[in-house]
């Protein structure tokens, strides 16, 4: 089996000279890849300083949906200019329709939103559940909630993603230390590990070929040459 | 234990994880018992008092020239050990991150690895 490369799936940076340091450091903590909730000029001048120290920067846009038409606007409005489109729930409509459409990449689940998970959800859920190492370490009641979810995850066979959400350098962990997390609140240490490096990736590289054109519609490449 | 008194009564021998942590950023200036202290709050928090007795913690020594300290743990929960460092984030008001660099099976294998 090959050596896994870790993706960071959401960092959130608050100017450019903090960004960088969040690339050295996620370098030396051993990612090669970061999704970046930014603006678009500051991506650009980002990537340049990325290449340095061979991370790949991925840009993504994070919306709030309070009723199912948000999820729907915010679906058609950033789908093409966006690789990842996360949606963070305040409701259970909003949620649902999230959870199965196909233009969102991942549904976040944070404490200050909508953070429970029931029966009929699960069975809607066709895409990525994301959770943030920020909530784990600050919040204590949400680590509770956490666990619930994770477990729900687990015994369904859902895809979870699992991402730091810093916005400096102080809030970002090792992809070795996320995945003990994840795997003390209660997933096997494979599918923890799955969670930040196969899962995110495949969704990165999906959604790359879209924008690129190479991929026609789900599972129909373009053959090259 | 002396190993003839495990084989006589037939006790299993205890294996051991030890770590190597570091904090980030480098320049901030702390007192590592509170380190210490922190982690251990930390697990207590995350897996209980149950838990916290199988991972069974020690700390095994402060390392003043690579600004880290050791730590001992059931190589069985080692896991539980990393997510527990992991999740610290405040040690005496200063907000900082715990990395963990190195883990070995024996301590003088971690400090060959470290130095």
């Amino acid at each position: 089996m090959g050596k896994r490369t870790f993706v960071d799936f959401w960092i959130r940076p608050p100017d450019v000279n903090v960004a960088k340091e969040m690339c050295k450091r996620a370098f030396d903590l051993g990612y090669s890849t970061l999704v970046v909730e930014a603006p678009k000029p500051m991506l650009e001048e980002l990537k340049s300083s990325a290449k340095e120290y061979g991370l790949e920067i991925y840009s993504k846009a994070v919306v709030s949906a309070k009723t199912r038409g948000d999820v729907l606007k915010a679906a058609a409005k950033f789908r093409h200019s966006y690789d990842v489109l996360t949606v963070y729930c305040l409701t259970r409509d909003a949620a649902l329709v999230a959870l199965r459409d196909g233009r969102v990449d991942t549904v976040v689940f944070r404490p200050n939103g909508f953070m429970s998970f029931d029966r009929h959800m699960l069975s809607v859920t066709r895409n990525s559940i994301e959770l943030t190492l920020i909530d784990t370490i600050s919040d204590r009641v949400a680590l509770q909630k956490m666990r619930s979810i994770v477990r729900l995850i687990d015994m369904k066979d859902l895809s979870l993603v699992f991402s730091s959400c810093a916005s400096n350098p102080v809030e970002q962990r090792g992809p070795f230390d996320v995945s003990c997390i994840v795997n003390v609140l209660g997933l096997n240490f494979e599918r923890s590990l799955d969670a930040l490096s196969t899962i995110p990736l495949n969704i990165l590289l999906r959604n790359r070929a879209k924008l690129l054109g190479k991929m026609v519609q789900e599972g129909v490449w373009l053959a090259e040459g | 234990m002396a190993r003839w008194y495990r084989r006589a009564y037939g006790l299993l021998k205890a294996k051991y994880r030890y770590v190597f942590v570091r904090y980030f950023p480098r320049d901030v200036k702390l007192d590592k018992s509170e380190i210490w202290k922190a982690i251990l709050s930390s697990l207590q928090y995350l897996v209980g008092t149950l838990g916290y007795a199988d991972v069974n913690p020690y700390l095994v020594r402060i390392q003043k020239d690579l600004d880290g300290i050791v730590i001992r743990c059931n190589s069985k929960q080692v896991r539980t050990l990393v997510a527990a460092i992991a999740m610290v984030n405040n040690v005496g008001g200063e907000s900082i991150s715990l990395d963990v660099r190195k883990i070995s099976g024996t301590l003088k294998a971690l400090l060959k690895k470290i130095n």
